[in-house]
Formats: C-alpha cells, sequence, structure tokens
C-alpha cells in the first residue's frame, strides 16, 4: 500500500485521520569529541536512556515493544504502509555545530562486553538470519537496505585497536566480509561510534559492506586486533539498523525542516514494529546537558 | 548500467542501493586569501588529508578510500544528493560564507613542482595514466601548493589534450602568496584567481612539462581532475557569545533528478572538494556534509 496520488494523501490524512505528529527528545549528558558520530540510545530523553541488555555476543532483536523504551509511532497499520511526511530538529548546544542528525529504525543489536571488548581473538555472534516472514524481526526481508556500526555503552580505557575482520551474510545468505580495515578511536566517550572521529581508516556511520551487498541478513563474526588492544571494563554494541532519513542542524537552536513529500526517493517508510532511534554527527565537540528536539509527521494509507 | 526511469532511481533506496559518505574537512589555521579556491583534499578531519606525496614530477594516483569513501559496488555508482554546510572559524567568523564549491574526481597528480625554477622545463614522468576519463575530455589541471608560497610567479604548462594535441598554455599568473592546500593558478593577471589552469581543446590526457617564467616561490603539485558537481555553502553555521546572540547558518541540499541530472561516480574515483573563499579566508572554518549515492542493479 503507500499513497497512490496525492489527492489520495490528503484524503487519507484530512478524511480519513490516518496521521501522527510527534516530538521527541534526548539530552546528550556527556560532552562529545569533534568529528564522531553519537548513537544517542545511551542517553535519557523522552525514551529513557538504553542500557543494551543481554548476554555479550548474542544479537537482541529490537522493535516498539523494546523494554528499553521505544518512540510509540502509532502502532501496526498493515496492511496500509506509514511514511514520514516532514521532520524537523534542533539542539542547544554551545559548541559542536553544525551537526547531521539521522533517524534509524534498529532491528536488534549484539552486546559486546568483557574479554570481548578486549580480546584480539576472533569473536562469533549467536544470530538467527534475518528472513522474509511476517515476524517484526523480519520487516527488512532478509535484511535488505540494513546497515551495521558499533557504539560505546561504557569507555574502555585505553586501547584503539583496528577492526581487521568483519564477516555477515548478505541478504541472499552468501557470507561477505568488510572490504577494508576499520580503526577504533582509543577512548571513545559514551554513545560514540568507535570507528568515527578524524583519524585514518575511520569509516562512519556505517560499517563499509562488500561491493553488491544490499543489506545484512546475519552478524556472524568481528576481530578486533591490530592497533592496541582495548583495555578496561568497556561496553561496546554492534547495532544493526535501517537508515531512514537525515536532516544537518545548523546552529545552536536554529530548527532545521525537511520536506519528505517532495523529495525523491520520498516519504520514509516506517515499517510496522521500527524501534526508530537517533544517531549524531558532532563537527565541534558538541557541550555536555545539550538538549535535542526532533519533530515530525507521519501518515498511513 | 543506468535506471530506466524515475521510478527505478527511487526504488534504489528500498532496496538497499544506497550508501551516505560523509565529510568534515578543517583547513589549517594559515588564512588563505579571499577569493583564493582552496583544495579541502589537503585539510585534516574526515578523510584524513592527502599530501600529494609521490616522486618529484612522476605521475601518480590517489587511492579512492582515502577520498570521500563510497565502497565499490557491482553496478555503476550516481550521486543521490548532497549536503554541505560550513561552521565558523570562529563564534563571529564570516569569511567562509557565499562559498562555491566544486566536487571532484581526483585522477593523476604531478607533485612538488619547483616554482623557484624560473626558465627551467620540469619534465613529466607519464609511466602512469590517467586511471578514469581515460579519453582525457572534461578533465581539467588545477595547482595546488604544497609548501607555502611567495606569490607573484608565472608559468607555462605543456600537455597533451583529449584530441592528442601538444599544447602549451598562455603564460599563467600565480596569485599572492598563499598556504599549502591554496590553488596557485590565476587567470590573465594576479588577481583573478580561476579553479583551473586555462587550456584549449576539449581536456586533458596528460602534463607534458611545467616551466617558470618568474619565480612565485614553495612547491606545488599539478593535478588532473573531473569535476563532477557544484554545491553552494551560502551562509557560515556559528551563534555568537554576546550581543547579537542570534544563530547563523545553512546549508545547502541538492538532489539528483529533482535539481540536476545524476551524475556517476567512476569506479575507483578519489573523491574531494574545493573551494573559493569569496568573503575571505576558509582557514579553521570546516566544512562538513554528506554525499549520498545509489548504485545500479
Amino acid at each position: 500500500m503507500g499513497f497512490s496520488s496525492h489527492d489520495d494523501l490528503i484524503n487519507e490524512v484530512t478524511t480519513n485521520g490516518k496521521s501522527q505528529y510527534d516530538i521527541r527528545f534526548k539530552t546528550i549528558s556527556t560532552a562529545q569529541v569533534a568529528g564522531f558520530w553519537t548513537n544517542l540510545g545511551v542517553f535519557a530523553g523522552s525514551e529513557p536512556a538504553s542500557t543494551y541488555a543481554g548476554t555479550s555476543l548474542t544479537f537482541v532483536p529490537t522493535d516498539d515493544t523494546w523494554a528499553d523504551g521505544a518512540w510509540q509511532h502509532g502502532g501496526d497499520v498493515s496492511t496500509d504502509t506509514k511514511h514520514f511526511l516532514y521532520a524537523g530538529a534542533n539542539i542547544i548546544a554551545a559548541a559542536g555545530a553544525p551537526w547531521f542528525l539521522l533517524a534509524v529504525d534498529q532491528v536488534g543489536y549484539v552486546p559486546i562486553t568483557g574479554a570481548d571488548v578486549t580480546g584480539t581473538a576472533s569473536r562469533t555472534i549467536t544470530m538467527t538470519p534475518i528472513a522474509a516472514t511476517s515476524a517484526k524481526v523480519d520487516r527488512y526481508p532478509n535484511g535488505v537496505g540494513l546497515r551495521a556500526f558499533f557504539s560505546t555503552e561504557v569507555a574502555p580505557t585505553a586501547g584503539g585497536p583496528n577492526l581487521t575482520a568483519f564477516n555477515y551474510l548478505d541478504t541472499a545468505g552468501a557470507a561477505k566480509s568488510c572490504p577494508v580495515t576499520v580503526g577504533f578511536a582509543a577512548t571513545p566517550v559514551i554513545g560514540a561510534v568507535p570507528h568515527s572521529g578524524a583519524a585514518a581508516t575511520r569509516y562512519a556511520p556505517w560499517i563499509p559492506l562488500a561491493a553488491g551487498s544490499t543489506g545484512i541478513s546475519d552478524l556472524t563474526s568481528f576481530t578486533l586486533s591490530g592497533g592496541t588492544a582495548y583495555t578496561g571494563s568497556g561496553q561496546l554494541v554492534l547495532h544493526l539498523v535501517k537508515p531512514l532519513w537525515g536532516i544537518p542542524l545548523l546552529a545552536s537552536g536554529m530548527h532545521s525542516l525537511a520536506d519528505m513529500v517532495n523529495a525523491l526517493p520520498s516519504m520514509a517508510k516506517i515499517p510496522d514494529g521500527a524501534c526508530v532511534q537517533w544517531m549524531l554527527m558532532n563537527t565541534g565537540a558538541t557541550t555536555a546537558a545539550a538538549p535535542l528536539m526532533a519533530e515530525s509527521l507521519h501518515a498511513w494509507g | 548500467m543506468g535506471f530506466a526511469n524515475v521510478a527505478a532511481w527511487a526504488n534504489s533506496e528500498g532496496a538497499g542501493r544506497s550508501w551516505p559518505a560523509f565529510f568534515r574537512k578543517v583547513p589549517a589555521s594559515t588564512a588563505t586569501i579571499a577569493g583564493q579556491w582552496f583544495d579541502y583534499s589537503t585539510a585534516s578531519g574526515v578523510p584524513v588529508p592527502n599530501y600529494y606525496a609521490a616522486s618529484p614530477l612522476v605521475a601518480a594516483t590517489l587511492e579512492a578510500e582515502k577520498g570521500i569513501y563510497v565502497p565499490e559496488q557491482n553496478g555503476t555508482r550516481w550521486i543521490k544528493e548532497t549536503i554541505v554546510a560550513s561552521a565558523a572559524a570562529t563564534v563571529t567568523g564570516t569569511t567562509n560564507q557565499n562559498q562555491p564549491l566544486m566536487l571532484l574526481d581526483y585522477l593523476l597528480y604531478y607533485p612538488f613542482i619547483d616554482l623557484d625554477a624560473a626558465g627551467e622545463e620540469q619534465v613529466m614522468d607519464n609511466t602512469v595514466t590517467l586511471p578514469r576519463y581515460a579519453d582525457g575530455v572534461g578533465v581539467e589541471m588545477m595547482m595546488v601548493a604544497q609548501a607555502p608560497t611567495v606569490g607573484g610567479g608565472t608559468f607555462t604548462v605543456s600537455y597533451t589534450d583529449a584530441d592528442d594535441v601538444t599544447r602549451t598554455t598562455e603564460t599563467v599568473f600565480c596569485a599572492a602568496a598563499q598556504p599549502s592546500g591554496a590553488l596557485v593558478q590565476a587567470t590573465g593577471a594576479a588577481a583573478g584567481v580561476s579553479p583551473f589552469i586555462p587550456r584549449l581543446g576539449r581536456g586533458v590526457k596528460r602534463v607534458n612539462s611545467a616551466t617558470v617564467v618568474l619565480a612565485n616561490g614553495g612547491l606545488a603539485a599539478i593535478v588532473l581532475v573531473k569535476p563532477l558537481w557544484m554545491s553552494y555553502a551560502r551562509e557560515e553555521c556559528r551563534r555568537p557569545t554576546s550581543s547579537p546572540t542570534e544563530s547563523y547558518g545553512d546549508a545547502q541540499q541538492i538532489q539528483a533528478v529533482r535539481n540536476r541530472p545524476p551524475q556517476e561516480i567512476k569506479a575507483g574515483a578519489f573523491l574531494g572538494w574545493v573551494g573559493k573563499g569569496v568573503a575571505g579566508s576558509l582557514a579553521s572554518a570546516p566544512l562538513v556534509g554528506m554525499i549520498d549515492t545509489f548504485w545500479s542493479e
């Protein structure tokens, strides 16, 4: 389903009432580092700060019923489909501008703790491959469009290893690997994507995929070796997400809007069960206690 | 292959054939000259700086993954949209506003041309040839300072054009003293800064030699590039800490198909921006943004 025309969209919104307006908040409580990406899921706001509970190296699927808290965007609407019509956002911070805010649908995550952070041997992930069923975890059939990134839940004491192997199954179930070595930062702060920032071999926000890969159906293994192994009791999270939309935030307090009806491609889809989360690129060092506000209107039909 | 129609283009997103490439480049604190073009590939940030480090006068290529990184694909890669913004160097800085920007595919470079060697023809080694746009059509030359220059010099370049005709440029003026990363050349007069060295013909296949006529000081690379896309950083992003405490800023979003035709990114392309400091120096002013891409089936 979807909208067959502008007339159909207007009818669904104004006659049938199939739309919802939302405002979401996050407060970036820890100062971020210039040039880094941040997973805002670790910060409190309209959804609580996520703890990314689970067993290390075991995939945890997430949807709009996630215990850590997920944006309630109106429940299931199948056989209709939900789509963003516009979005806006602003952030208030003494430093860090301009920013780039990304909305993603987090299909699941892999907690990484203890020796799985500090170790240098290959780590095998336990995960049931994403299939093409009606289950919420399969909302992107066979993982089409899904991307992966790491984030920091608890900062390691020191280090700076390289991601020398990142293995996955593509949408056809074929074994694939990241084609480049990816460097991790020495002491990424809470929320930081450790493979971002201004240094060689940092690729962000997504871990690069092999040529031709259109998505990830299964996270199979990774290796953090070379460079300097992490020390301490850091905790990382490996996220599996579908990018939805992005918007630049230009200066403190300046609200940016993005029209998604007249864009091409238009009206990003919100699948039933979507677990919408936020990522932020910091041009400068975003100051602590910076509030982010994001608004959006979506409709279904 | 490309895209049969608008639907095929738009469906790339849902089919997972999309990749966003982000960049954040911060020029050094040494001032650039008003009106001067600057090569952001040489600036620090994301991706890491490019120093044009190779054997003097020997043609060399740059590695794609060290430019703005778009993973290689089985199909052809195309620019879906670009978003650019420029952060002010200080809360009161405005010299990076109204900045024209040009996205380039960096094809081949000839490093360490001695801009003091007046009267000496510096002959290039062309063992390595154009890796993309091999016929040279649409390929331009730009001279990038690899060390601070004194300025005020002149030079000529002998090159082979896209029709295999050997040509020599007019006498090209160098702009005033400039830092590493600045584009050296002017056209006709020292004040008329141009991003590219003036040429005849349909493009440049290779550089044969460079001759400094009037010493300019410093070292430079001649870089062969293919312009891909234009953008514009209009108002710098900043918020003063004293009156008026108003926020300023702008980002320019340009979408392929809606705003201009899609532009292909060839396999192996090294992507980077050059920008013109119309309102003044670009020093310490970060250029940030995204090149979002699609690829075909």
